[in-house]
């Protein structure tokens, strides 16, 4: 969950006390529809995994990024 | 001063600005400017646009053609002939009628993309080949049209598709965000970007170190010897063959060649001579260094030689110990990993930074200048003193105005001149052919020649008048005819133009860099007087002719015919 809460932060270029456990793209005004591809390609170099366009949408708050992540990295 | 991108396109480009940031590096101050989607179009057609406002160096242009016109590929080949010659009209009006907005508006460089020709489509073999064949088509005449439109190139993106592969095409985000480029696409864009950039900047290299044994042949010559090296049009000697058929291509390019190798001197002239398969022969390099010093040494002693800095070197050499003593010496040095398999020697050549927008006459006699350079220095060594030297030379120093049959050439000096350049203001063709259209402005071209050899167009110099002052704008000269006094040549003609025009006062800047040291004290050399900071000046009736009797100087206005050619 740091590690997410990290590159949500440093790609939105926001301070990390701002990424909580429930943030979602509705709570981060810097995550729009730029912030989200840019995160995406981040969550992907660093974790190593590939979403699907329907993952990619889907992917919107913290809980659900931290979830698919630990699906796909079994 | 920091260097103005602006990157323009109908589609999503964000991502590739901060990688085009990173990959900048801190090296070069630069400044970006971006407009995508629908801001493309409107700032690019409204003159006082954000864009134009922010007064770009370069302006890359990244149009997809889905945006403008969607589903041809699965669409053109139901349309009738006619339709089709009417579709691909559109397509490279549209395309040329952008980058002539763009010049129109601003003095940048423009950089415009082809269109990528899709590997298949859904239509198969028999009807694919009427869409292909048409981009290609359009891809052609777009690239004949922007030939035509001053400081423009074209950058192929469908060969960049290519080397990325489709499976590097990113359809999740092109559905989400009209962004198709993946992880290896990126890359290869920008350091495509990256490419003019550096050419445009003058970084390009200018002189490739080879070693010998096992990089320029095969085999060690002093074990194996001359008979049994690997050069002939044997599997063995292809790989080398194929290197130096690529280096002497590059050398009548203009690139300089030079061997730095361990091995007894005479040994390795004889093969660079006599050897009946060699392709490069020891005239087709600027600089030897053939003995048993260590590398680094011997490659301070090129760049002594040659009068160039480290950061314009290449270095080739197949021993992994040799590239990490040169690149632990000389950092600045590009020195590319020689691949294990010689097969693939001559491909690390396209990575080598050697890129050039142009070709002038001064490149493709670039190497016989270094070499009648060489017969200067022995003339120099053997004259009584170096007055003496400088009469024996016979100097001729021919000053125009800048034709526009030159204004490449004066470009490429601007972008080039590092050493003695006053202010380094890397002005492009376009903005020079501004001042030599401006009635208030005029740009001096400097030709310089002796008994040895001609040294082409060495010197360039632009003032402006303003208030009954002409004002220094540039002035550079190539570092290759320093020392004989031409600088104070095309300094007097500035002046006797400017005494011409009526004007009371001359004034000049000298703005620092890294490399120009060299020519700090310059104005005051001249008889101008500090005024300011960086800023020199005098009255025109003060300034006193200089002592260049060993030069015979000619000097034409705007309008003159060229003496010679």
């Amino acid at each position: 969950m740091v590690e997410i809460k990290q590159i949500i932060a440093t790609t939105l270029q926001i301070p990390l006390e701002s990424v909580r456990d429930d943030s979602s793209n509705q709570s981060i005004p810097e995550w729009d529809s730029l912030g989200h591809m840019n995160l995406i390609m981040a969550l992907e170099k660093h974790f190593g995994v590939a979403f699907t366009l329907d993952e990619i949408i889907e992917l919107t708050d913290l809980a659900t990024i931290q979830r698919v992540i630990s699906e796909k990295k079994g | 001063m920091s260097y103005r991108w602006a990157i323009i396109s109908n589609t999503t480009v964000s991502p590739l600005i901060a990688q085009l940031r990173k990959a900048v590096g801190t090296k070069q101050p630069c400044e970006f400017h971006v407009a995508q989607y629908g801001e493309a179009d409107q700032q690019v057609l409204t003159p006082a646009s954000a864009l134009y406002s922010f007064a770009p160096n370069l302006i890359v242009v990244l149009l997809d053609l889905q945006q403008i016109k969607p589903g041809l590929e699965t669409s053109f080949a139901f349309e009738t002939p006619d339709a089709r010659s009417a579709i691909c009209r559109e397509l490279v009006a549209l395309t040329v009628g952008y980058v002539k907005a763009l010049r129109a508006n601003s003095t940048a460089t423009l950089l415009i993309n082809n269109f990528p020709v899709p590997h298949r489509t859904a239509l198969g073999i028999g009807l694919d080949p009427l869409w292909k064949n048409a981009l290609r088509d359009i891809n052609l005449q777009i690239a004949g049209a922007v030939r035509e439109i001053p400081q423009c190139y074209l950058y192929d993106l469908d060969s960049l598709w290519t080397e990325a592969g489709i499976a590097d095409r990113d359809r999740r985000f092109e559905m989400l965000a009209q962004f198709p480029y993946g992880p290896k696409m990126q890359q290869l864009l920008i350091a495509e970007w990256l490419r003019y950039f550096r050419t445009l900047q003058g970084l390009s290299r200018k002189c490739i170190v080879v070693d010998l044994d096992n990089t320029l042949w095969g085999g060690i010559l002093g074990e194996d010897g001359p008979d049994k090296l690997h050069l002939g049009d044997t599997p063995e000697g292809r790989p080398f063959r194929q290197l130096q058929t690529a280096l002497k291509a590059l050398q009548r390019r203009g690139v300089l060649l030079a061997i730095a190798s361990k091995n007894n001197s005479a040994d390795a002239l004889a093969v660079l001579d006599n050897h009946p398969d060699m392709i490069l022969r020891l005239a087709d390099f600027s600089a030897l260094q053939i003995n048993w010093q260590d590398k680094a040494t011997n490659l301070r002693a090129i760049l002594t030689e040659l009068n160039i800095g480290p950061q314009h070197l290449v270095f080739l050499d197949d021993t992994p110990a040799e590239r990490k003593w040169v690149r632990d010496s000389l950092p600045e040095v590009l020195v590319p990993e020689l691949p294990q398999d010689t097969a693939r020697y001559a491909d690390v050549l396209t990575e080598c930074e050697l890129d050039t927008l142009s070709l002038t006459e001064e490149d493709l006699k670039r190497t016989q200048m270094y070499h009648e350079d060489r017969e200067r220095r022995v003339a120099q060594v053997a004259a009584p003193s170096y007055e003496d030297f400088l009469k024996q030379l016979e100097l001729q120093v021919e000053i125009v105005s800048l034709p526009a049959s030159h204004v490449e050439r004066a470009a490429q000096l601007c972008q080039r001149t590092n050493q003695f350049n006053l202010t380094t203001r890397r002005h492009t063709a376009e903005q020079l052919t501004r001042f030599v259209e401006s009635p208030d402005s005029e740009v001096f071209l400097m030709k310089v020649a002796d008994r040895f050899g001609d040294y082409g167009w060495t010197g360039l110099a632009i003032a402006q008048i303003n208030d009954q002052t002409a004002t220094i704008d540039s002035f550079l000269v190539s570092c290759r005819v320093l020392g004989k006094h031409v600088e104070f040549a095309l300094f007097w003609a500035i002046t006797e133009w400017a005494r011409s025009r009526d004007c009371r006062h001359l004034a000049g800047t000298f703005l620092p860099t890294a490399k120009n040291s060299l020519c700090a004290d310059f104005y005051t050399k001249c008889g101008l007087k500090p005024v300011g900071e960086s800023a020199f000046a005098a009255p025109v009736a003060d300034l006193p002719p200089p002592s260049i009797q060993h030069i015979k100087l000619t000097v034409s206005a705007k309008g003159d015919p060229l003496p010679h050619g």
